[in-house]
């Protein structure tokens, strides 16, 4: 009896002894890395985050494990318990443009420069109308809404979201009103106006194809600087020419993509960056980029941070100015677009 | 016939009473539900949303509270109707008679799964918490043996007390109560090591004192052990689901075996 | 048609032969089984472990493998539900209601073999639908606008209702607005009002339904076979799992009219998974035999069988939206999207011309799926009951950890696991007091599509209740709700009764 507690207390003693010696520095990467994405699975960042760690992990020969962590607004739980994670390059963060308004909203307290985002790219912004609606060009579009102010009803995912600041800056641009009906998400959104419940409906591309090419809406022009070419559809214009004052603050890119904590260790980011960027030259990659309609960027370190920095002051004023934040821009130093 | 009537009569009564309480508490949640929902905005713009009294936040909280208020009443009515509002007063009927084990059992099993889910886990590894709660649950429930129960008050009352005061020693602001779980790493290790210890006591005296069984006391620990280890295991490397402590001793130590010595 | 209908036997037949297709297939269908058998491990979680194994690998081999989970997690989630009263998703806890008074009587075998079978007869029957109907079950699936949505998570609530409440049925209703009430909590959908959150930034998100389904099922539970020293429902010896013939052919009505409001209601999305196997079970009740309605609630089969063949129902009713407009109804079909972008299939309207026969390679491989979820399952059953043959004090503690585990690893949120025990603490007092807890459950579910959808309605049809009696599929629907509710207060139903007697005998009565 005696010798089977003197082995389980010596058991118990080595464990604890060898556990907290255990993480001794070594070459980066050895283990698996964690990237846990902030929003829900299946959707376009968790999309995007899988699709590239699964190449990426190809490229850094370890293992990337992809979970989902969301909750909080604009992804604040998810963000705050990687962030309390150790700086080692182990743990990432799947992000999108729509996370910097997490400090306005009350989420966290801390302003997005503590990561170092690694952007893949966006799917640019699309306005549409549901199949049989009367209006042609988004100038028959304006003209209704400026002979009858609030009378057309758009839907662009929730209130506060990146659709939804498109739809305010378009109303600002041309001067015109519109009623805005909140949806939980561009699917339900995208629905609506298929059923003809709004009439016109703004999501991105990658989320519109399939429905504009089914027939189910029509697209009246592109809100991006370029033009659209729709395989199975044709080209779509951009609004831009005809509008130039849409040029000022558009386009907010959807900028998807993973962040690693800025403290980490210079030669982690660019172990990190060079995988990243060998993963977007990758043909699968690439043809799968083509496929779901999102446009690579591929913006990192120094870049990405300024990128995000213009997304953080942009998003955060524009929704104090609707009222809905919880936190004043100020209190964080965030700067005036 | 008569008999289980009156049984039945009985257990209904005892319904009532408790209904008549039920019915108290929720008339006092529902008024102070509608006082907060009364502070909410009725109309004018919010969010960019253009605002009238149907799209009003307010709106469905109020169909709702006032339903609620309605049928809470009813269920009040119910129960003065068969005088449920005797022995109103009497604290047993609110918190359970003690002198019943049934009570003492039931308090026992709250208090070990509040202790489980509010203290230990935010602060230890889930292995170590796993084991301590399983251990508390099986020598109470499986074992009955009233010895074994005083060391486990007393290493559960240390091990609480421990991890408090590790919290005030070891970090620049004291917490009682954290809504996220802690991540400086040698707090985990102290609190572990605290933990561990407690646990080894627990299975020492279970291996000493314990008149058992043979063959139950490995049941014993096969279940509090290997169990909550194997958990652990399945779920951190074949689910990938990471452990709430992620910096924690057992949790750590597993790591550096499953990737740095054997290099899956 | 018959050229499709060779297409698909061709297909099935390259599948079955393919040894390695028939290995991933049972192999995921076992892991679906246990995912879905583990309280709080759903089917979501599955999926999305698999989409990342599963990147890379051959589109149709993918495709078998997740749809193989899928299904099975679907079924497995009937196996704590019944067995342990726990059940893992709204869904399966319409199956808690009969299954677990089945298993308390040493029939958890049974219980067990009449839902496999009829789980499988239900996604089957769903399949049939897919293929024949999936045009027309689109097309309806876009009438619904907020004003159908809002009814029909009215209905579900109404439903909740006429549930067993076993003492007073005030009870029920209340239990129902705590539910109603615990969805509003958190950022209101519309404006973005935070709602009851008390500046806690954690309550922002709302109530997730996963912890507060664990703690409400789970916790009491736990307390209760502790502390009253219960044994677990005991597998009686040889139990037999192959069901009896017989029982099914009795049921079969039920079967067939169950998988039809599975799939009907399941291709609605964002409700319909969670209310289907509810709206089947009342159904059911209602269409019973006045002794058959008394045994709901108590053990009863054809309960059982109706909630659990509308739920495999459902897989069918889902994949119609989510394959042909793109539209996924649930979190485990927004995953399945997922999986599917990432594998280079995009589902839409498009889909057949980018695809042809896609459609039938999904139903051909759903048939092997279900069947192959039919054999693990007769084969599991026997074993899953022996579990219970373990000593209570040893086995529900576990079941307490892996509700833990279970609530913690769906959105890896602390705030999940906080929330379990007070909810489960609450459940526990109003169970004790006899207030039914799966209308509180529902109430959870389909309060926010209730309270989101009135209100979007509201503001379409700027505060005028009109539409309602305008649009064909929502008037059907608030018939179908005032019939629920006249039926359920017993005095409006003997005055209608009495009435269309008398109206019927004065009829009768000139006739003759």
């Amino acid at each position: 009896m005696l010798k089977r507690i003197f082995l389980f207390t010596t058991l118990l003693a080595t464990l604890v002894a060898i556990s907290q010696t255990s993480h001794a520095a070594r070459k980066y990467p050895t283990r698996p890395i964690t990237n846990t994405v902030v929003w829900g699975a299946g959707g376009g960042t968790d999309a995007v985050n899988r699709m590239l760690m699964a190449e990426m992990s190809k490229i850094l020969g370890v293992r990337i494990n992809v979970t989902n962590k969301t909750g909080g607004v604009a992804g604040s739980i998810g963000m705050n318990q990687v962030l309390k994670k150790r700086a080692d390059g182990y743990n990432l963060v799947g992000i999108s443009s729509s996370n910097v308004t997490a400090a306005v909203n009350g989420g966290w307290r801390e302003r997005f420069n503590v990561w170092s985002p690694f952007i893949f790219g966006g799917s640019p912004e699309v306005i549409s109308v549901r199949a049989n609606s009367p209006y042609k060009t988004l100038d028959d579009l304006i003209k209704a809404a400026k002979a009858k102010p609030g009378s057309i009803k758009v839907s662009a995912s929730g209130a506060g979201g990146i659709h939804h600041l498109y739809l305010l800056e378009l109303a600002k641009a041309t001067g015109t009103k519109f009623q805005f009906i909140p949806y939980p998400g561009s699917a339900p959104s995208q629905n609506a106006a298929v059923t003809g419940e709004v009439d016109v409906v703004i999501t991105s591309m990658a989320e519109q194809a399939q429905l504009i090419k089914g027939k189910k809406i029509r697209p009246l022009g592109m809100l991006d600087p370029n033009d659209f070419n729709l395989k199975g559809y044709g080209e779509i214009k951009s609004t831009f020419p005809s509008y130039p004052s849409l040029n000022k603050n558009l386009p907010i890119p959807q900028a998807i993509g993973f962040a690693v904590n800025n403290k980490a260790p210079e030669a982690v980011k660019q172990k990190l960056a060079a995988a990243f960027e060998e993963a977007l030259t990758k043909p699968a990659v690439k043809k799968w980029a083509e496929d779901n309609f999102y446009v690579i960027t591929g913006e990192h370190g120094e870049e990405a941070r300024k990128e995000f920095d213009r997304f953080e002051s942009f998003f955060s004023w524009a929704l104090y100015d609707l009222g809905s934040t919880k936190e004043s821009p100020e209190k964080f130093s965030i700067a005036k677009p | 016939m008569s008999g289980i009537f009156l049984e039945e009569q009985e257990s209904t009564n005892k319904l009532r009473k408790a209904d008549f309480k039920a019915a108290l508490v929720l008339l006092c949640i529902a008024i102070l539900i509608l006082l907060e929902t009364l502070k909410f905005p009725m109309t004018g713009s919010y969010g960019g949303v253009e605002s009238q009294w149907y799209v009003s936040p307010a709106l469905f909280p109020l169909i709702l509270v006032s339903v609620l208020l309605a049928s809470s009443a009813l269920l009040l009515i119910t129960a003065i109707k068969a005088r449920g509002y005797r022995d109103v007063f009497n604290y047993k009927g609110w918190i359970g008679d003690f002198g019943q084990s049934i009570n003492r059992d039931r308090w026992f099993v709250i208090i070990q799964l509040l202790l489980y889910i509010y203290i230990f886990i935010p602060s230890c590894d889930f292995f170590l918490c796993t084991a301590n709660f399983l251990l508390a649950i099986t020598f109470r429930f499986y074992l009955s043996n009233s010895a074994l129960m005083l060391p486990l008050y007393a290493t559960q009352t240390i091990a609480v007390a421990g991890l408090f005061g590790l919290r005030a020693s070891l970090l620049d602001e004291f917490y009682f109560f954290s809504m996220e779980i802690v991540s400086d790493e040698k707090l985990i290790a102290w609190s572990d090591s605290l933990l561990a210890g407690m646990i080894a006591i627990n299975c020492l005296t279970l291996l000493l004192f314990s008149k058992a069984e043979k063959i139950k006391i490995v049941y014993l620990l096969a279940t509090c052990l290997l169990v909550p280890l194997i958990l652990v295991f399945v779920f951190t490397f074949l689910l990938q689901v990471p452990m709430p402590v992620e910096y924690g001793s057992v949790s750590l130590f597993l790591q550096w075996l499953w990737y740095d010595k054997l290099g899956m | 048609m018959l050229e499709q209908f060779l297409y698909f036997f061709k297909f099935l037949f390259e599948l079955v032969t393919e040894p390695f297709n028939l290995f991933i297939l049972f192999g995921s269908s076992l892991l679906g089984i246990l995912f879905g058998s583990m309280p709080g491990l759903t089917a979501t979680l599955g999926v999305a472990l698999l989409t990342t194994l599963t990147y890379g690998l051959d589109t149709s081999t993918a495709l078998i493998s997740l749809l193989g989970l899928y299904v099975g997690a679907i079924y497995g989630g009937s196996y704590p539900a019944i067995l342990i009263n726990i059940p893992g998703t709204p869904a399966a806890a319409a199956t808690a209601m009969d299954g677990y008074p089945l298993a308390e009587r040493g029939e958890g075998g049974k219980a067990l073999g009449l839902t496999t079978t009829a789980s499988m007869i239900g996604t089957v029957i769903g399949l049939i639908f897919l293929v024949v109907l999936s045009p027309l079950i689109a097309v309806l699936a876009l009438q619904f606008t907020s004003w159908e949505f809002f009814l029909l998570a009215l209905f579900g609530i109404v439903i909740s209702g006429t549930l067993t409440s076993h003492d007073l049925v005030v009870k029920g209703w209340i239990a129902g607005f705590i539910g109603l009430f615990l969805a509003t909590i958190g950022r209101d959908t519309l404006q973005f009002f935070p709602r009851y959150t008390f500046d806690t930034s954690a309550l922002d998100g709302g109530l997730e339904v996963v912890p507060v389904l664990i703690g409400a099922f789970g916790i009491p539970q736990v307390i209760r076979v502790l502390s009253e020293k219960q044994t677990l429902a005991k597998a009686k010896e040889f139990a037999r799992i192959l069901p009896e013939f017989s029982a099914i052919v009795r049921n079969i009505k039920h079967i067939f009219r169950s998988a039809c409001i599975g799939v009907g209601i399941g291709s609605v999305p964002g409700i319909g998974e969670d209310i289907a196997g509810w709206v089947s079970y009342s159904t059911a009740k209602n269409t019973s035999s006045p002794e058959e309605q008394k045994k709901f609630g108590t053990g009863s089969e054809t309960a059982l069988i109706s909630s659990e063949t509308a739920n495999n129902a459902c897989i069918g009713g889902a994949l119609i939206p989510l394959l042909t407009l793109g539209i996924p109804g649930s979190p485990p079909a927004a995953m399945l999207l997922g999986a599917l972008l990432l594998n280079g299939i995009i589902p839409g309207p498009t889909i057949e011309v980018e695809h042809p026969n896609f459609l039938l390679e999904v139903t051909a491989i759903m048939v092997l799926a279900s069947f192959a979820m039919w054999v693990n399952g007769m084969v599991l059953a026997k074993q899953v009951i022996k579990l219970l043959q373990i000593p209570a004090p040893l086995f529900i503690p576990i079941v307490a950890v892996l509700c833990v585990l279970g609530s913690y690893s769906l959105g890896l949120n602390f705030f999940d696991l906080y929330l379990m025990i007070p909810v489960g603490i609450i459940a526990f007092i109003l169970g004790e007091l006899k207030f039914p807890i799966s209308p509180l459950v529902i109430g959870l579910v389909l309060g926010g599509m209730a309270d989101e959808s009135l209100r979007r309605a509201l503001m379409l049809s700027e505060g005028s209740f009109l539409p309602v009696l305008q649009r064909p599929v929502s008037l059907i629907l608030l018939l179908i709700i005032i019939y629920c509710v006249i039926s359920q207060i017993p005095f409006l139903k003997n005055a209608i009764n009495s009435r269309l007697g008398t109206i019927k005998s004065k009829i009768f009565g000139k006739q003759a």
